[in-house]
């Protein structure tokens, strides 16, 4: 393959491996600016990754598998809520713990009823008239798989929702400081609740895009640190979708690499794991590069309100 | 029941009536059983058979009980590699990267200069091999939280990652044995000899002694009271004339320690070679272990030798029930999600 080839494919592939991310790193935006770090972002995706190749293997249908994921991520973001918020669990070890059992959950129903060969589908690709056919980025931007301009839409109400409205607002200030905006009349609680759901619904689509761009299929632990690596990508889109974007597609680019350099005769002596690592490697560099980014003040910390003392059942279910 | 009796001497300080305590405990457990029950019914099993049959499976004869003794082994040394830097609020979720360098190092340690050592001595330079492994790399993930404030939760899971990776280099590289995929076994003059059912060995004992010692320096030593200290107050800890950044070196370089020697001692006293997928998720299991033991050294024991017998039952299963080994990490997790949620643990931010 000529050089401008290899780097044409490479820009597309990177365009369409940056989707699962994209829509878990905007989710996840939106839950840090409430003040929630969903360390359990990995585990949702999972979910959502598996419910998606459940539906196509019950309906034969990828988009009817993309849709089942959005009713698992609304039963994950409330289950996670009420650990995280109502409950005020410590963020990060309920996280990992959602996530191992999202492991465990997941690999044993792929165990008994998913394996063997399912159908192999696709969805075809996106053609926009006439900007599809510009040479270079014409294809990696405008003839792409319906799931890109999807997440790009989300990221656009996000940014929408998050920076430009007075429901943003409210959400950014329980981030900084919830007792501040319960002073204020804000429902923290509620204002969160929304956020988790939302961080929720957005990474199990990010799982559900995972499996439909792999042709319907689930294979296990199949996200293999996507989730982790969207933490990531919020930092470096600085809690802003339309960033978040741009940060999502330098993942994207380094998906893309491993699958196109290894193809370049003097790279092919290279060890497979190395190019692997790539993404990895690059995460870890972000946190280090990325030391003037603040989190919002609360994010990570559980939000507990000043209570009168109840009775035994009260203190039992609520904090 | 050994159980109900470590939650509750792991918790910290619940307050309220003994009422209430005890129900903080029994509650959540009766949920998490109500949840385990559900996931076995929708993997279409009988939930009272499967749970019945992972009790026998782990402790139903002397080879089960030694199967489920040297499971315990890793599980208690990431269980502390866990406990120790969350007792001084650092998020170390990177025991299982740690586990694997360690086990990378061990055996490439035990290969190279295998034959020119004799086996006694050999196996002590794997085992330590193992152990700085496991503590550079957890360093690393110090060295960045120290140095720029980053996040130690994503650099630990990225460095879990890599560590993955490199395992999978070694066992398909130069090292492969070639007919299955895993390295060359070391000297067989290196691993332990069994001296019971199983292959038990004096893995197991090293892992409890190393517990016991943790107890002793967390709760008796300077250093150990400043580790504790720095997870409840850092400027407290800091006026106190301690050195916060040479604590956080310690807890995160001595957890590191732990699992790599978990990972070394796979190594040496288990398998005899690095195996991919030997670390059957003890890193993150022993998160859990860490929490249901309060991030008490010595009740990591007891904790351990729990999630030992969820494990071993767990992977006893598949040939008899049709129910996958993963549950056991269904169970892991429920059980300490609903003693979390129930706040019959209690973890400090």
């Amino acid at each position: 393959m000529s050089t401008s080839g290899v780097v044409e494919a490479v820009v597309t592939d990177s365009v369409t491996l940056m989707v699962p991310v994209l829509w878990a790193a905007a989710g996840e935006a939106v839950g840090e600016e409430a003040g929630v770090l969903n360390i359990g972002i990995e585990g949702v995706m999972l979910l959502g990754a598996f419910a998606a190749a459940a539906g196509v293997r019950a309906t034969g249908s990828l988009w009817n598998g993309w849709f089942l994921s959005i009713p698992l991520g609304i039963v994950a973001g409330v289950v996670l809520w009420f650990l995280y918020v109502y409950r005020s669990c410590n963020q990060i070890v309920t996280g990992i713990l959602f996530n191992l059992f999202a492991l465990g959950v997941t690999t044993a129903l792929y165990e008994r009823y998913l394996t063997g060969a399912g159908t192999v589908t696709t969805v075809p690709n996106l053609h926009v008239p006439g900007l599809g056919s510009i040479p270079g980025l014409g294809p990696a931007l405008f003839d792409q798989t319906p799931f890109f301009y999807l997440a790009v839409l989300g990221c656009a109400l996000l940014y929408y929702l998050l920076w430009r409205s007075w429901f943003g607002l409210s959400l950014r200030a329980t981030g900084e400081r919830p007792d501040v905006s319960a002073a204020a009349g804000l429902s923290v609680l509620r204002l969160r609740f929304v956020a988790v759901v939302v961080a929720c619904v957005f990474a199990a689509l990010g799982g559900a895009t995972l499996t439909v761009i792999s042709t319907g299929g689930f294979t296990i632990d199949m996200t293999s640190g996507q989730g982790f690596i969207a933490l990531a990508i919020v930092i470096l889109g600085r809690w802003n979708p339309l960033w978040i974007i741009l940060g999502a597609w330098i993942f994207g680019l380094a998906d893309a690499l491993q699958f196109q350099l290894v193809t370049i005769g003097s790279l092919a002596s290279v060890p497979h794991d190395a190019w692997l690592a790539f993404p990895y490697v690059i995460t870890i560099l972000v946190v280090v590069w990325a030391r003037g980014a603040r989190y919002p003040a609360s994010t990570g910390l559980p939000y507990e309100p000043v209570r009168r003392r109840r009775g035994l059942v009260a203190q039992l279910f609520r904090t | 029941m050994t159980v109900i009796g470590t939650v509750a001497a792991g918790t910290d300080r619940l307050g309220g009536s003994g009422l209430e305590r005890a129900a903080r405990v029994v509650l959540p457990l009766v949920g998490a059983f109500a949840v385990i029950c559900a996931v076995i019914a929708g993997l279409g099993a009988n939930p009272f058979t499967v749970l019945g049959s992972m009790v026998t499976g782990s402790l139903g004869s002397q080879y089960d009980l030694a199967e489920t003794l040297m499971v315990t082994m890793p599980l208690v040394l990431c269980g502390l590699a866990a406990a120790i830097p969350f007792s001084a609020g650092l998020w170390n979720i990177g025991g299982d990267g740690q586990l694997y360098v360690g086990a990378v190092a061990s055996v490439l340690v035990g290969l190279t200069i295998g034959t020119r050592v004799p086996g006694t001595l050999l196996s002590c330079v794997c085992v330590l091999a193992g152990v700085a492994a496991g503590c550079l790399w957890a360093l690393l993930a110090a060295a960045v939280k120290i140095a720029v404030g980053g996040n130690e939760v994503i650099v630990t899971l990225m460095l879990n990652l890599l560590a993955g990776l490199a395992a999978d280099y070694v066992v398909t590289g130069p090292w492969a044995q070639g007919v299955s995929p895993q390295t060359r076994s070391i000297p067989s003059g290196a691993t332990f000899s069994s001296f019971w059912q199983s292959g038990f060995n004096v893995g197991f004992f090293v892992a409890v002694a190393v517990a016991l010692a943790f107890g002793v320096f967390m709760s008796s030593t300077r250093t150990g009271f400043g580790i504790r200290a720095s997870g409840r107050n850092l400027d407290a800890t800091r006026l106190a004339g301690f050195r916060v950044v040479r604590l956080w070196l310690a807890a995160f370089g001595l957890g590191g320690a732990c699992a790599g020697l978990a990972g070394a001692l796979l190594v040496v006293a288990v398998h005899g070679a690095l195996i991919p997928g030997m670390g059957e998720q003890y890193g993150y299991t022993g998160i859990a272990v860490a929490l249901l033991a309060g991030l008490r050294p010595r009740l990591v024991i007891p904790a351990a030798l729990f999630f030992a017998i969820v494990e071993v039952g767990g992977s006893s299963l598949s040939a008899s029930a049709n129910v996958s080994t993963a549950i056991s990490y269904v169970i892991e997790g429920v059980i300490v999600i609903a003693l979390l949620a129930f706040r019959a643990i209690r973890v400090r931010t």
